[in-house]
């Protein structure tokens, strides 16, 4: 792998809350590779957006970074002064929201807040950056752009809004595009063309893309490489192929089958993973996931160190060469 | 009308017929229609699952609701165990809602944020089912332990549980009067997998333990394969292809459920999927195309199409189309449309 766009190393995060401290990163390690789309999957509170928000400092006022550091073009982000990272936000590292009606700002057309993203960020002619943001929609395959430009967000559709967004992002040509659940709540039709839209796109241009979703299906659309996510901390990384056919973590092939998905055969049972997500604030000793898994030994009371199982294939798990195993069986008896 | 059941004769537990709900909407000066449902039939048997999908804004929210009367239908018939829903007055609908219960979409949304789990789910075994003291007590011990939930839930509020806990709270309120059918409009949706496939679970079990037919409105394909016994697909305030699962799947023959399977993303390593791209947006219901209403955006269509609105006919078996591609061109338009393809 050549130097990584963004490295974060050893993130952990709390919030101060009157409940108590609320751990949500728990020790990340991700280093984000050039011009490749990195997938980011987890449940709700495993963690996935508040890492993005933490690369972009995009934090509440409760965050407390207890260590850790976030490297972009070899600076700590974590150090840079609030003026810094104004002018990094958009221009170097751009993020598009799950909802992306109310990301956009109501009460002003698409093309000026297009416009005014580049005249921020760059230094254009009023002329220039309108024909920017104009060539931007026409990129992102949008209908009749010079009337879009016109338009406000309540006039557009849940799919449209989340195109301008896109542009918005990609308009001053980012190093790195952080993507929080940018499809979920559209419909899969949309979805899709959202999907190949991005992938088009983070292709051509040659940017980075770091998607968070908790849909698997997003995963193996468009991702090269995936983390997933538990209770604040990576469980498992690898090439998307790797992930898939050859799971190391128990979380992972939970979740996995539990995916339903139409290639599936009809009645095939439906596997729920038992238990739920432990309360960040009363984490376990050892390993976050124990209390659910079903491989789990006295050895999990320790934490368990993130391993490299294959060469680029890293789990945070003392039996992941057992749940290869199983897996193996499984496969060789038809039952997946 | 189509025969669009799939009984052989036996008698459904709800009957749809050209169910029709229109919307006014703009203003005094300029009124317009808003066809949110516009003709719809089917059949629910009993003990069977309904899946109806589609995209949103199709109608099938409006479809769940005009059933349970929980709005007024504009047009049309629904017969539940041969009862007119739609005729009923207030009290006999109040009688009927013993039997047909809805579970909501948002979980915690639709419960009341003021009142504890235990207040809420009295409310109907108070109304419906006459019950009070040490009977009520023994009941909603019973209700949480068939839901999965601990009896210590019924003293909480919903804002203390999970999403996953408050839509099991939402079953229990629904089962709690013994219903017969129960409509289930997006039940899992904002929920994580691992939860989700937890409550799907649960719907099965209280399905084969309860005898209940579920109607269950989704837009998650993968979901309804699972869970149903038949799927209605619906574009626009219409159904345009229903069938049992096995034939949808097998063989989607409308152009839209073509477009919409090959859209869901799947979870298998290299089971890509050629992709069905239909152009352009959902048209807006206040402005509905002419004749079939996909036209605009079909890939198969012909003249004819703009102008005929093709029925809901039989296919193969329980299956049935609403597509002159799938079910054979209008005679009399078949030489206009032929002279076309060749031009």
């Amino acid at each position: 792998m050549t130097e990584p766009v963004l490295e974060v190393r050893n993130l952990r995060l709390y919030f101060e809350t009157y409940w108590g401290r609320v751990r949500a990163l728990n020790g990340i390690d991700l280093a984000l590779a050039q011009g490749e789309i990195t997938g980011l999957v987890g449940e709700t509170g495993s963690g996935k957006s508040v890492l993005a928000r933490t690369i972009l400092r995009l934090l509440e006022h409760n965050a407390v970074i207890a260590e850790g550091e976030v490297l972009f073009g070899g600076q700590d982000l974590l150090k840079k002064s609030e003026r810094q990272m104004r002018d990094i936000r958009g221009k170097n590292i751009a993020m598009v929201f799950q909802d992306a009606r109310s990301a956009l700002n109501p009460v002003f057309t698409v093309g000026h807040q297009l416009e005014r993203t580049i005249l921020f960020h760059q230094d254009v002619t009023k002329r220039e950056a309108r024909e920017r943001a104009l060539g931007m929609l026409r990129a992102l395959d949008i209908s009749e752009p010079a009337r879009r430009m016109r338009q406000y967000p309540h006039e557009l559709s849940g799919g449209m809004c989340q195109r301008v967004m896109i542009a918005m992002a990609l308009i001053c040509s980012p190093k790195l595009i952080i993507l929080d659940e940018p499809t979920t709540g559209l419909d899969v039709t949309v979805q899709a063309e959202i999907l190949s839209l991005i992938e088009k796109l983070v292709r051509e241009t040659g940017t980075s893309a770091l998607l968070i979703t908790h849909d698997l299906g997003v995963v193996l659309e468009i991702c090269d490489r995936v983390g997933v996510m538990y209770a604040g901390q990576i469980v498992e990384g690898g090439t998307t192929e790797a992930l898939f056919t050859d799971p190391r973590h128990p979380y992972t092939a939970a979740l996995q089958d539990a995916s339903l998905n139409v290639d599936q055969e009809i009645g095939r049972g439906i596997a729920a993973i038992p238990g739920s997500v432990p309360d960040l604030r009363y984490l376990p000793g050892g390993c976050y996931f124990a209390s659910r898994c079903s491989f789990r030994t006295e050895v999990c009371d320790e934490p368990p160190p993130m391993h490299e199982t294959t060469p680029g294939h890293l789990a945070r798990c003392f039996h992941s060469d057992e749940v290869a195993r199983q897996r193996r069986g499984l496969a060789s008896s038809g039952q997946r | 009308m189509s025969d669009v059941s799939a009984l052989n004769g036996a008698r459904p537990l709800v009957q749809v017929r050209g169910l029709v709900k229109h919307y006014r909407v703009g203003s005094i000066i300029l009124p317009r229609i808003l066809q949110a449902v516009d003709g719809v039939d089917f059949d629910i048997a009993r003990g069977e699952t309904l899946g109806l999908v589609g995209e949103s804004g199709c109608g099938k929210s409006t479809v769940a609701r005009c059933l349970v009367r929980l709005v007024d239908a504009t047009g049309g018939s629904v017969l539940f165990d041969d009862e007119p829903v739609l005729e009923l007055g207030r009290g006999a609908v109040q009688r009927l809602r013993r039997r047909m219960q809805i579970v909501f979409q948002d979980p915690r949304g639709s419960l009341n944020p003021r009142m504890l789990i235990r207040t809420t789910l009295s409310e109907p075994l108070r109304l419906h089912m006459h019950l009070g003291g040490a009977k009520l007590e023994e009941r909603l011990r019973e209700l949480m332990a068939q839901v999965g939930l601990e009896v210590t839930h019924l003293d909480r509020y919903p804002h203390q549980l999970s999403g996953g806990q408050c839509q099991r709270v939402g079953i229990a309120r629904a089962i709690s009067t013994n219903p017969d059918f129960v409509v289930l409009d997006e039940p899992t949706s904002s929920l994580d997998v691992s939860v989700q496939n937890q409550i799907l679970v649960l719907l099965r079990e209280l399905q084969t333990e309860l005898g209940l037919s579920y109607l269950f409105i989704s837009h998650n394909l993968s979901v309804v394969r699972q869970m149903c016994t038949r799927i209605a697909v619906m574009y626009l305030g219409r159904i345009v292809e229903v069938g049992s699962t096995e034939e949808i799947f097998a063989d989607p023959s409308h152009p839209y459920t073509r477009a919409l399977l090959s859209t869901v993303p799947s979870a298998v390593f290299g089971a890509k999927r050629e992709r069905v791209r239909l152009p352009g947006e959902v048209p807006s219901p206040i402005d509905i195309p002419t004749g079939c209403r996909l036209h605009p955006r079909c890939p198969l269509a012909r003249d004819v199409c703009a102008v005929q609105d093709p029925e809901l006919i039989p296919l193969r078996g329980t299956h049935h189309v609403a597509c002159f591609a799938a079910t054979g061109w209008p005679a009399e338009s078949t030489a206009m449309a032929e002279g076309k393809k060749e031009s």
